[in-house]
C-alpha cells in the first residue's frame, strides 16, 4: 500500500509541477533558514562547553554597588587567586589568568629581532599552572610544571606554525613589546573555534611580573584596583555547587576589605563557564536573548513555510475530490487516505530536507565569514554537524511533515464520498474557510512582526549613525602608541604635521567615545568628601578639542602639558556639581587620581559610550604618560599614500613595533556590532519571510481564480467592470491583512519597545512605522495577487464560463 | 440479499427540503439483474448511493444478506463495501494518475491482498475485459469503452456479491454501450447480482426487473421475461 501512495504522489507531483515546485521552494527557504539559525545557535551554546569538568568551572568575578548602580567587571584584585586558594575550601584549583590585549612579539636569533609579529585579538595570555587542571589544554610538547617559572611560554600549534614553519620551536627566544625576553618551553595544542579563551601564546604568571614591573611593585598585592583582564577560573569540588562557594564570598571579602565603604561596595560572583559566553556584564559575547530571538526567528519562519504548504494542498485537495472519491468507493479508510497525504506531504518534505542542507552547506561559509567579521568567531560546518544535529534535523522533518500533512489529509480525508465523485467539492467544504482563513493571517502576522522589526531595527541603526554624537569621527586615522616617552611624542607629532594631506594631529590615551573607558573618584573645590558620582577620566593634549571639533562652551582649551594640570569638564559635570552655570566651575579645583589642578573649561555634551548608555561626567587633561593613541585628521583624497607616510613616520619612531591604523568611523561601527548582526539577520529573514509568505499567496490565489472562472463570467456578463473583478479578490486579502495588522502592531510594538529600551538614546516607534508596515504588506499582496487576478479578470467571459 | 424497508431521505437546506426517497421498500434477490429507471431528480441515483453504503437514510431499514446496515459507522460500512460492492460510474472514475493495471489492482489493496494473488487476479480480469493490451496505459490514453472496460474490470476484479452501474453507458456510444451490457450480463449470469440505474430503455432491458421511479417512490415494476 505504501508503494501505491509514494507512486501516486510521485505522479501526482509530477503533473502539478508549479505547485510541487512552489511548495518545495517555501518549505526548502524555511528549512533553509531553520538549519543556519540553529548552527548559529548551536555553535553559541557549545562555547567552552567541551571541557570535560565543564560542569565544574567558574570564572571568579567582580561587581560594585556605586552611587550610579552596579558596575560589573569580569575582571579581580590581583591578589584574589593566592587568597581563594587559601580561603575558600570548595575550589578545588584556582589560576589566575591575564591577557594582554595587544603584543608586538618579535622572533629572536642570536639576541636579534628577526620578524614581528602584532598579536591581537586576545592571543596572549599568562596563566599560573592549574589553569591545565580546570581546562582542557592539551600539551603536545613541554611539562605543565615548566610553567612555575617567569619567562617562559607554551605555542599553540597554529601560532608555531606560523611563526617557525616546521622548525621545532622548543627552545626559542620571543620579545614581547621589545622589552621582555621569553624561552618557548612547550606546545599545546589549538584551542577550537568555540571557546572565549582564544589564547595563542600561554605564558606563565610569573612572567608577567618582569612584563610590567610596575604592575608586580604596585598592584599585584593591591586589592584596591581591579584590571578587567586579571581573571580569576577555579574548579569547584565535585560535592559543592556555584550557590555554596557564593555564600561565601562575603566573609571572604571581609577579611581582605577593612572599611566599611569598601565592604559595602566590593562584590564577588561566582559565574559558572556556561554563562562566560552570554553575560553581557561580564564582557559576555552574545546576549541569551539574541539567541532566543534567532531562535524565534527559525521557528516563524518554519511556521510560515508550514502555513503556505497547508494552505495550498488544502486549496490544491480540491483537485484531487475525483480521486478521494473513487478511492473511499473502492473501500478505502478515513484514516488510509490520510496516510496517504501525509507520505504526499513527506515525499515534498524530504526532498526540500535534501535541497536545504545542500543549501545551507552552500551558505554557511558565508555566515560564518559574516559572523567572524562582525564578532570575531568563525563556525566550522564540520564541527556542528553531529548525530545531535542529525537527529534534529530528522525530527524537524518529521515535525513538518504531520505540522503541514495533517490538516490538508484529515480535509480531505473527510470528503462525502458523492460530492467528491461529481467534483463538486467547494472551497466551503475544504474544512472550513475560516481555518485557512486564519492560516493566511497567522503568516500575514508574522511578515508584519518582521516588518516592523526591520522598519524598527533599522531606524535606530540609522538614528545612531545620524545623531550628532557631539564630536566628529570622518577622516581620523588613528594609530597605538607603544610607548609613552615624552620626546618621541612630540616628534612624532611635528614629523606627522609635516605631511601636507595631515590637517591636524593630537595624542589622546581613547578617543571620544571608545570601549575602553577610565572611571574614578573626585573631589571638588573646597568641599571635604569626594563627591558621590564616579567621573569618566580621558587624557590628551591640547589639539583634542580641534582634531575631534568638540566645542568649548565656557571658559578655554587645556595649555600643553606633559602632566596633568588643568582639567576641562563636560556639562553634565557642571549638573552634578550642582553647580548652576558653567562659569561657576571655572578656576575651581579639582582632584583626580590623586592630582589636583584647575578647572580651566566646560565642553559641550558628548557621546562618551554607545547610544546604549547615558553622557556621564567627564573630565579631561593632559599627561603625556597616558597617550596610547595618536590621532590624525587628513585628507582622503590620497589616503593610501598618506597611510605610507604615516607608516614610515611611526615605524622610526617605534622600530620595534609594527604598524596599525584603524579608521575612527570604523571603530565606532564595531562598537555596535551586535546591533548591525541583529540588523543583518532580521532583515534576511524578513526578506525571506515574505518571499515564503508570497509564495503561499501566489499558490492561493491561483487557487481562487481556479474556484472564481464561473463566477467572473457571469459577473462580466452582466456587466461588471475589470476594477470591480479585481475587487472581488482585493477584497478578502484587505481583510486578512487589516486582521493581521490588528494582531501584529500591538506585538511588535511590545517586543521592540523592550529592545529599544536598552538604549538611553532610541527612536520613538511612530504610527509611521506601522503605515509602513500594513501599507508594505499590502503592496506585497497587490505583486503577488495582482497579476493573477488581472488575468482573470480580463480573460474573454465565454471562455469563463465554458469551463462549466 | 437486498431488502429495503420505508426508507426515507430528505435533503434539507435552510428553507427548503427536498424528499428524494419517500418512504420506499425494494428487493432483491441473490443473483436478480435490476434496472431502476425513473426521470431526472426521481431519487434513482439516491437509491443506488444508499444501497452502495455511500449515503446514509433518515428512516427505515435497509438489509444487506438478511443484516441490518442502515446503522453502521464508515468504518463498518466501508469494510463491507469493498468486500460486497463493485461500483461501476457513467464517467468512468479511474484515477488519472494510476494506469490501467493499477486502477484495477486498487480494491484488492484496499482488501490486503499480497502482490502474486493481485497479479494474478487483475491480469485475468483484464483478460476477461480484453485490455489487457493496454494495462500499461493510463486513463487519457484509452478511448471511452476501454476506460469503462476498465472501470468494470475493476468493479469485479474483487469477485463481489453486487454489482452497482450509475448510468454505465451514456458517456459511450451504442457499439462499446452494448459491449459493456454484455460485460454485465455475463457477469450477472455467473451469479453477481447487478443493480443498474440508467435512462436507456435499451440497456435496461438487459435486466431481469425494471423498477420506475418517480418522485422518491416506486410507481411501477415489470419483470422482463
Amino acid at each position: 500500500m505504501l508503494r501505491n501512495y509514494l507512486k501516486i504522489a510521485y505522479r501526482t507531483l509530477l503533473r502539478y509541477k508549479a505547485y510541487t515546485a512552489l511548495n518545495v521552494l517555501g518549505l526548502t527557504l524555511g528549512l533553509t533558514c531553520a538549519i543556519l539559525i540553529f548552527m548559529m545557535v548551536k555553535f553559541h551554546l557549545s562555547f567552552d562547553q567541551y571541557h570535560s569538568k565543564a560542569d565544574r568551572v567558574v570564572r571568579l568575578v567582580s561587581y560594585f554597588n556605586t552611587p550610579d548602580g552596579e558596575f560589573y567587571t569580569p575582571g579581580v584584585p590581583a591578589p584574589l587567586g593566592d587568597a581563594a586558594r587559601t580561603d575558600i575550601a570548595p575550589l578545588e584549583k584556582v589560576s589566575m589568568v591575564y591577557n594582554e590585549g595587544t603584543v608586538t612579539v618579535a622572533l629572536m636569533e642570536g639576541g636579534v629581532p628577526t620578524k614581528k609579529f602584532k598579536e591581537d585579538n586576545e592571543g596572549v595570555f599568562f596563566a599560573e599552572p592549574d589553569l591545565f587542571s580546570i581546562l582542557d589544554l592539551k600539551i603536545l610538547k613541554g611539562n605543565v610544571q615548566d610553567l612555575k617559572q617567569p619567562n617562559v611560554v607554551f605555542l599553540t600549534e597554529k601560532i608555531a606554525k606560523k611563526y617557525y614553519g616546521d622548525v621545532d620551536p622548543i627552545g626559542k627566544i620571543l620579545r614581547f613589546d621589545a622589552k621582555l625576553n621569553v624561552k618557548v618551553v612547550g606546545l599545546i595544542q589549538d584551542l577550537p573555534t568555540n571557546t572565549d579563551l582564544n589564547c595563542t601564546i600561554l605564558a606563565s604568571y610569573l612572567t608577567r611580573d618582569t612584563y610590567d614591573p610596575d604592575w608586580a611593585k604596585n598592584m599585584k598585592k593591591h586589592w584596591g584596583g581591579i584590571n578587567s583582564n586579571t581573571r580569576c577560573f577555579a574548579l569547584l569540588k565535585s560535592n559543592t555547587n556555584v550557590a555554596q562557594v557564593q555564600k561565601m564570598t562575603p566573609a571572604f571579602l571581609a577579611k581582605y576589605y577593612t572599611s566599611a565603604e569598601e565592604r559595602k561596595s566590593r562584590n564577588l560572583s561566582i559565574q559558572p563557564l556556561s554563562d562566560i559566553h552570554f553575560n553581557e556584564n561580564y564582557s559576555g559575547v552574545i546576549p541569551k536573548r539574541m539567541i532566543t530571538t534567532l531562535g524565534i526567528i527559525g521557528l516563524l519562519l518554519l511556521i510560515t513555510a508550514c502555513i503556505n504548504f497547508v494552505n495550498m494542498a488544502t486549496a490544491q485537495a480540491l483537485k484531487r475530490s475525483k480521486e478521494v472519491g473513487v478511492r473511499k468507493v473502492m473501500g478505502s479508510s478515513r484514516g488510509q487516505l490520510f496516510w496517504q497525504f501525509i507520505a504526499e506531504t513527506a515525499i515534498i518534505t524530504v526532498i526540500a530536507g535534501v535541497f536545504s542542507y545542500i543549501l545551507a552547506s552552500i551558505l554557511f561559509p558565508f555566515l560564518s565569514n559574516w559572523q567572524e567579521e562582525l564578532i570575531g568567531y568563525r563556525m566550522i560546518l564540520g564541527n556542528l554537524v553531529d548525530a545531535r544535529f542529525w537527529m534534529i534535523f530528522i525530527l524537524t522533518i518529521l515535525s513538518v511533515i504531520f505540522l503541514s500533512g495533517s490538516y490538508p489529509g484529515f480535509v480531505l480525508g473527510g470528503f462525502n464520498t458523492i460530492v467528491a465523485l461529481k467534483g463538486k467539492i467547494s472551497t466551503q467544504s475544504l474544512g472550513g474557510v475560516s481555518v485557512r482563513k486564519a492560516l493566511v493571517v497567522t503568516q500575514f502576522v508574522i511578515t508584519q512582526i518582521l516588518v516592523i522589526g526591520t522598519i524598527v531595527v533599522s531606524s535606530q541603526m540609522n538614528y545612531f549613525i545620524k545623531t550628532d554624537m557631539g564630536f566628529k569621527h570622518d577622516a581620523i586615522l588613528q594609530m597605538p602608541i607603544p610607548q609613552q616617552d615624552a620626546v618621541k611624542l612630540q616628534t612624532l607629532k611635528t614629523q606627522f604635521k609635516g605631511i601636507s594631506s595631515i590637517q591636524k594631529v593630537s595624542l589622546v590615551n581613547t578617543p571620544p567615545m571608545s570601549q575602553s573607558q577610565n572611571t574614578t573618584d573626585v573631589k571638588y573645590d573646597n568641599r571635604r568628601d569626594s563627591e558621590k558620582f564616579s567621573i569618566y577620566i580621558k587624557f590628551a593634549d591640547n589639539d583634542y578639542l580641534d582634531l575631534y571639533g568638540v566645542k568649548i562652551v565656557a571658559g578655554r582649551n587645556v595649555m600643553a602639558s606633559d602632566t596633568s594640570r588643568e582639567f576641562l569638564v563636560n556639562e553634565e559635570t557642571v549638573r552634578r556639581l550642582g553647580e548652576k552655570s558653567n562659569n561657576d566651575v571655572l578656576n575651581k579645583k579639582l582632584t583626580i587620581w590623586g592630582k589636583t589642578g584647575l578647572v580651566v573649561g566646560v565642553i559641550k555634551d558628548y557621546h562618551v559610550m554607545t547610544l546604549h548608555e547615558k553622557i556621564p561626567p567627564l573630565a579631561l587633561s593632559t599627561n603625556t604618560q597616558m597617550y596610547y593613541t595618536v590621532a590624525v585628521k587628513m585628507n582622503m583624497a590620497d589616503a593610501q599614500n598618506t597611510i605610507k607616510k604615516l607608516d614610515k613616520i611611526w615605524s622610526a619612531t617605534f622600530p620595534d613595533f609594527v604598524f596599525e591604523y584603524e579608521f575612527y568611523d570604523e571603530q565606532i561601527g564595531k562598537m555596535y556590532q551586535m546591533e548591525t548582526a541583529m540588523l543583518g539577520l532580521i532583515q534576511a529573514f524578513a526578506l525571506i519571510a515574505i518571499l515564503i509568505g508570497c509564495l503561499g499567496l501566489y499558490g492561493l490565489v491561483s487557487f481562487m481564480v481556479a474556484q472564481k472562472t464561473k463566477e467572473i463570467g457571469v459577473r462580466k456578463v452582466l456587466g461588471a467592470s475589470v476594477g470591480q473583478i479585481l475587487w472581488l479578490f482585493g477584497k478578502e486579502f484587505s481583510i486578512l491583512i487589516f486582521i493581521a495588522f490588528i494582531i501584529a502592531a500591538p506585538a511588535a510594538w511590545w517586543v521592540l519597545n523592550g529592545w529599544l529600551q536598552d538604549f538611553e538614546y532610541r527612536i520613538s516607534i511612530g504610527a509611521s512605522v506601522f503605515a509602513a508596515a500594513i501599507f508594505l504588506t499590502g503592496i506585497i499582496a497587490v505583486i503577488t495577487v495582482g497579476w493573477q487576478s488581472s488575468r482573470a479578470a480580463l480573460a474573454n467571459p465565454v471562455k469563463s464560463l465554458r469551463t462549466e | 440479499m437486498l431488502k429495503i424497508t420505508d426508507l426515507e431521505k430528505i435533503y434539507r437546506t435552510e428553507d427548503i427540503e427536498t424528499v428524494a426517497l419517500n418512504k420506499i421498500s425494494v428487493d432483491v434477490k441473490d443473483g436478480e439483474f435490476v434496472a431502476i429507471m425513473g426521470p431526472s431528480g426521481c431519487g434513482k441515483s439516491t437509491l443506488l448511493n444508499i444501497v452502495g453504503l455511500l449515503d446514509d437514510a433518515d428512516t427505515g431499514s435497509f438489509k444487506f444478506n438478511s443484516e441490518e446496515v442502515i446503522s453502521y459507522n464508515e468504518r463498518k460500512r466501508a469494510d463491507l463495501r469493498k468486500r460486497n460492492i463493485g461500483f461501476v460510474f457513467q464517467s468512468f472514475n479511474l484515477i488519472d494518475e494510476l494506469t490501467v493495471y493499477e486502477n484495477v489492482e486498487l480494491p484488492l489493496l484496499y482488501l490486503g491482498i499480497d502482490a502474486d494473488e493481485r497479479k494474478k487476479r487483475v491480469e485475468a480480469v483484464l483478460e476477461k475485459v480484453q485490455i489487457m493490451h493496454r494495462r500499461n496505459h493510463f486513463p487519457q490514453q484509452l478511448s471511452g469503452g476501454q476506460q469503462q472496460r476498465c472501470a468494470v474490470a475493476r468493479a469485479v476484479v474483487n469477485n463481489p456479491k453486487l454489482i452497482l452501474a450509475d448510468e454505465p453507458t451514456g458517456n459511450l456510444d451504442s457499439k462499446n454501450g452494448n459491449e459493456v451490457m454484455e460485460l454485465l450480463t455475463d457477469l450477472n449470469s455467473q451469479g453477481t447480482t447487478v443493480v443498474m440505474v440508467t435512462h436507456s430503455e435499451h440497456d435496461a432491458r438487459y435486466a431481469h426487473r425494471i423498477i420506475r421511479m418517480l418522485d422518491g417512490q416506486v410507481v411501477m415494476e415489470n419483470v422482463l421475461s
